[in-house]
């Protein structure tokens, strides 16, 4: 494979390589009672066990990816010679004029829950990673055609953007009943950030003037944030990696990014047959201490033109090479883009979700659902609806399926199941397990999977006991 | 579940596996089949006249007219006039024998001598009145076989400094063999000697030497024998008066006129055209100047070579002033012009002269009157500029300019075409086009960037009516927007042979008329370029 194959592909798998880190929490498992994790898009739901923990390590692993621009299979076709080839119009056909790209991951180190008197606590210790990249279809058409199909246009590269984070989470949730139909839910959750990059804003774009031999227009409005480890934010440092173990060590802890974050639910169940909740998930953010680096427009909305560089330089000058001249051009870009570095603490957000649920419970065993969840980044919202159903085989197994829209994703087709054998459990969900059969046709799949310990299980299909109310989508008769 | 239905689902598993990495075979991955289309800016630039024109060229603005003049010049310096007039070493000695001293003990003799010290001039028939030295020395020796002690006391009453005669006295020390010899040498910077006028052309410098003996107990064994020798060496003076005959400063050099650097033919009318000697003279003698040649010379215009002293106006030699005594230290400058009158400047610069040659001599005393009063300084020197003013004001017609450079065009595997795009604004009165030639090692045209059809790249300016013949500020010149043909793959790979560039710029003026050029003109240039790329 010569270079430029090598090269290309380099770019293309870093794009795609998100598609295969599959999936977070499922919105389907939030109305999967039988899993304690369900809470986790609600801190005021039930959770029908006296006590949980999930067996460290295994007690929950989510990833999810939801790309709302192409597929696999619009980028990459094969020829009847068996080669793989790139369909760049195809890629380019499919974006929308802004695209998201987002992956989670969420690892769940510890966990545990437990019931007392009406309230229900769980404690929990998770690894986030949350990466959401924004990217516009001009800026992917300019990076594989270039300029000229923008000639006499402006190419829009605006809201590209990144909001890349790895951060530790240690959360305490409480949920109370407060009223024979109501009930609410709190999570607070101290939150300790080991990377950051985060793009607050990218207004950028690119106007290339046909009547000027191409001259080239940069707008700019920029202001970008870094917090890496390792990498020094001392001004008279070159860029380079500094590691002892002490500070290592210290980084990787992220003590000095220290954050706060909020989930505030509520429940209200007007009787047996449907239960409603809304929820505030990952309000917060963090605050970045450690080697922070900005790169911010200096004079807010700037414009730039480019038209070549000046001959006169050459002239008589026989010592002028161009490569000197090319640099002179770079400088005067960045110069006259006005980007300045500062090294100054700065605050990034969480992806904020704002879940509204709806549910109806025919029988004791059939449950259907309806979750509207909406994400917030750089000010967009991404709204994305769910429906659900699962049927619960007693307290042994419970099959799920559910059907999932959002931005350019309409064929979202979950699975998934819960198997209690004794006090152990063990549940897989998808929000798209086609994903799984058709890897090359899906933007959107996520996965979560774990094993937990379960004691005390409330549920009771045969008969109605006596806290049944307590047990939401049950019908007493 | 029976085994039939686990093999079943194991089979159909194992394809679907199988299908799926299929599907991601990166290592079957073919070229991506992009084609990136890059239109990028290579230049802007606001050239005035002196960015279009090659380096070596000065323009001046008429402070009246405002029109641009050309200028080109050339100094000549000579050496400065210590460096050619040098004073020779004077040297004379005075013997006296039989010289009977009868000193009985206790007492003394003084003999008395009054000489003349012969003074010869650096050239014969020079007359020197006075030297001001800024270094030299005095050597003087004696040699006797006088058996006493005494001393010897010299005076030279021409030899003065800050109005002292000169005044040294030499210990005669016998010291009980002989002979007696004793030898003292003396700086005489800052002296000044006039030897006295010329007699049968021989200057001499008056000396007064006086022997002092005295007595003792030692035999008397007269008659004695004395002996003086003066001598006056590495004169170097700051002043020098008197006459100084001739002297003759040869130089020779040449004017490039670098505007015709790469003139490939055609010609340039020009409107006004002047040819200057200047001369700078602090010498303190008449002087003239021997033009000896004065020729243009073209490469490639015939005739080659114009005499632009080939002209019955043309005065020869010319005679430049000098300053007198009372300028003593000044320079006399003085300016003389030639125009196509009195030259053949026309003639030169219709063949578009590459240089103009001159070899010229400036001669002093040239009437030989050695009554006359010369003087000169250590630092007196004579400079000579030549200078050729070619004003603005000018026709052009099919005048083409032409250079060849070195061309390395091999990395275009990846280009599909390339399009260049010019667009000009030009305040100039001239049309302007471009050729690009590409050739092999032998020169021979393997391509060319403009087709043989292509208009003008640039187009001149309006101008205004006479005598300014000015092109207004206002409207603006149009903007013209020029698309040579693209380069395509085939051309492209034609040029990765081409090993030179032979670049031809064509220029008329507006109309093939009289034109002006004006400082606040300037040819705005805006060159890109598309380049298609294939992967």
């Amino acid at each position: 494979m010569n270079k430029i194959k090598l090269s290309f592909l380099m770019v293309m798998l870093l794009i795609i390589s998100n598609a295969f880190v599959y999936a977070q929490f499922s919105p389907n498992i939030s109305f999967m009672r039988s899993v304690p994790q369900s809470f986790v898009t609600n801190p005021a739901a039930e959770v029908p066990f006296r006590f949980w923990i999930g067996i460290p390590g295994l007690s929950s692993f989510g990833q999810s990816f939801d790309n709302t621009g192409f597929r696999y299979k619009d980028v990459f076709y094969k020829t009847p010679d068996d080669s793989l080839h790139f369909d760049v119009n195809n890629f380019l056909n499919t974006l929308d004029k802004n695209n998201f790209i987002n992956v989670d991951t969420k690892e769940e180190i510890l966990g545990f829950g437990f019931n007392v008197r009406s309230y229900y606590f769980d404690v929990r210790f998770t690894e986030r990673f949350s990466n959401s990249i924004e990217y516009s279809r001009d800026l992917m058409s300019f990076l594989f055609k270039l300029n000229n199909q923008f000639v006499g246009k402006t190419a829009d590269f605006s809201g590209t953007g990144i909001n890349m984070t790895l951060y530790h989470e240690l959360s305490l949730g409480v949920r109370r009943k407060l009223s024979e139909k109501w009930s609410g839910g709190f999570r607070i959750k101290g939150l300790a950030g080991v990377a950051n990059v985060y793009s607050r804003k990218t207004d950028l774009s690119l106007f290339t003037d046909p009547d000027n031999a191409y001259a080239m227009t940069v707008h700019s409005d920029l202001e970008i944030h870094t917090s890496i480890p390792g990498l020094s934010s001392d001004p008279t440092d070159s860029l380079s990696f500094v590691f002892t173990d002490k500070n290592l060590q210290n980084e990787l802890m992220g003590l000095d990014n220290q954050g706060l974050a909020l989930d505030l639910g509520i429940q209200f169940q007007p009787n047996n047959l449907f239960l409603f909740g809304a929820s505030v998930v990952d309000l917060g953010f963090i605050n970045w201490k450690n080697n922070p680096k900005s790169y911010v427009s200096d004079q807010g909305d700037h414009d730039y033109t480019f038209d070549g560089i000046d001959i006169n330089d050459f002239i008589g000058n026989d010592t002028a090479s161009l490569g000197d001249q090319l640099q002179k051009v770079l400088d005067s870009l960045t110069k006259n883009l006005g980007l300045r570095t500062n090294y100054d603490a700065y605050t990034s957000y969480l992806l904020t979700r704002v879940n509204v649920t709806g549910q109806f419970n025919p029988t004791k065993k059939d449950h259907f659902g309806l979750l509207l969840q909406t994400t917030i980044f750089n000010n967009k919202i991404k709204p994305a609806l769910t429906l659900h159903y699962n049927h619960e085989f007693g307290k042994t197994l419970n099959l799920m399926t559910g059907y999932t829209i959002s931005k350019g994703n309409y064929l979202n087709l979950a699975l998934g199941f819960s198997l209690k054998l004794g006090a152990i459990q063990w549940y897989v969900v998808s929000d798209n397990a086609y994903a799984f059969f058709m890897p090359t046709d899906f933007r959107y799949t996520n996965i979560q999977f774990g094993f937990n310990l379960v004691f005390g299980d409330k549920r009771d299909f045969k008969k109605v006991p006596k806290d049944v109310e307590n047990v939401p989508g049950m019908r007493t008769n | 579940m029976n085994k039939s239905l686990v093999l079943i689902l194991l089979c159909l598993f194992t394809g679907f596996i199988s299908c799926v990495k299929d599907d991601f075979s990166f290592n079957k991955f073919s070229n991506p089949n992009l084609e990136p289309d890059l239109a990028v800016p290579l230049v802007h630039s606001k050239l005035s006249l002196e960015d279009l024109l090659p380096k070596g060229s000065t323009i001046i603005e008429d402070s009246i007219t405002h029109n641009l003049i050309l200028v080109y010049e050339t100094e000549v310096v000579s050496k400065n006039a210590e460096d050619y007039i040098q004073i020779p070493t004077q040297q004379q000695t005075f013997t006296k024998d039989n010289l009977i001293l009868p000193l009985p003990s206790g007492t003394s003799l003084v003999l008395p001598f009054n000489e003349y010290f012969d003074f010869t001039p650096p050239i014969a028939g020079q007359r020197i009145d006075s030297i001001l030295l800024k270094s030299g020395k005095i050597s003087l020796s004696i040699v006797s076989d006088i058996n006493h002690s005494g001393s010897v006391e010299i005076d030279l009453p021409f030899v003065t400094k800050n109005g002292q005669p000169f005044h040294t006295v030499i210990a005669h020390s016998y010291t009980g063999s002989i002979p007696v010899t004793e030898v003292v040498e003396i700086d005489l910077a800052g002296y000044k000697i006039a030897p006295d006028p010329p007699v049968n052309s021989q200057q001499r410098l008056f000396v007064n030497f006086t022997l002092k003996i005295e007595g003792d107990n030692n035999p008397d064994l007269s008659p004695y024998s004395f002996q003086l020798t003066a001598s006056i060496s590495q004169l170097k003076f700051s002043g020098l008066f008197g006459y100084f005959g001739k002297y003759e400063y040869s130089m020779k050099d040449s004017v490039e006129l670098s505007v015709f650097r790469n003139a490939y033919e055609g010609q340039v009318q020009f409107g006004d055209l002047r040819l200057f000697f200047s001369t700078s003279n602090s010498i303190g003698m008449p002087m003239q100047l021997d033009v000896n040649q004065l020729k243009a010379y073209s490469t490639r215009n015939a005739p080659y070579v114009v005499d632009i002293t080939d002209n019955p106006g043309f005065v020869n030699p010319i005679h430049f002033p000098s300053p007198d005594v009372s300028h003593l230290g000044q320079s006399v400058d003085t300016l003389y012009s030639l125009t196509p009158a009195t030259c053949n400047l026309l003639q030169a610069l219709n063949i578009a002269p590459n240089y103009i040659d001159f070899d010229v001599v400036g001669q002093s005393n040239p009437a030989g009157n050695p009554a006359l009063q010369n003087f000169i300084l250590d630092t007196s020197h004579y400079a000579l500029k030549v200078r050729i003013e070619l004003p603005f004001f000018a026709s052009v017609a099919g005048f083409v300019i032409a250079d060849t450079m070195n061309f390395n065009f091999t990395d275009v595997e990846r280009i599909e075409e390339f399009a260049f795009v010019m667009t000009t604004v030009n305040r100039f009165p001239l049309d302007i086009w471009i050729q690009a030639y590409f050739a092999d090692e032998q020169n021979v045209v393997l391509d060319s960037l403009m087709y043989s059809g292509d208009n003008y790249l640039v187009h001149a300016a309006a101008v205004g009516p006479a005598p300014e013949y000015y092109v207004p500020l206002f409207p603006e010149p149009p903007k013209y927007t020029f698309y040579p043909q693209p380069l395509d793959r085939i051309r492209l790979q034609r040029l990765t042979t081409a090993r030179k560039l032979i670049l031809k710029a064509g220029l008329n003026t507006y109309n093939n008329s009289l034109v002006k050029i004006y400082n606040d003109y300037s040819l705005d240039v805006r060159m890109g370029a598309r380049i298609k790329f294939s992967y």
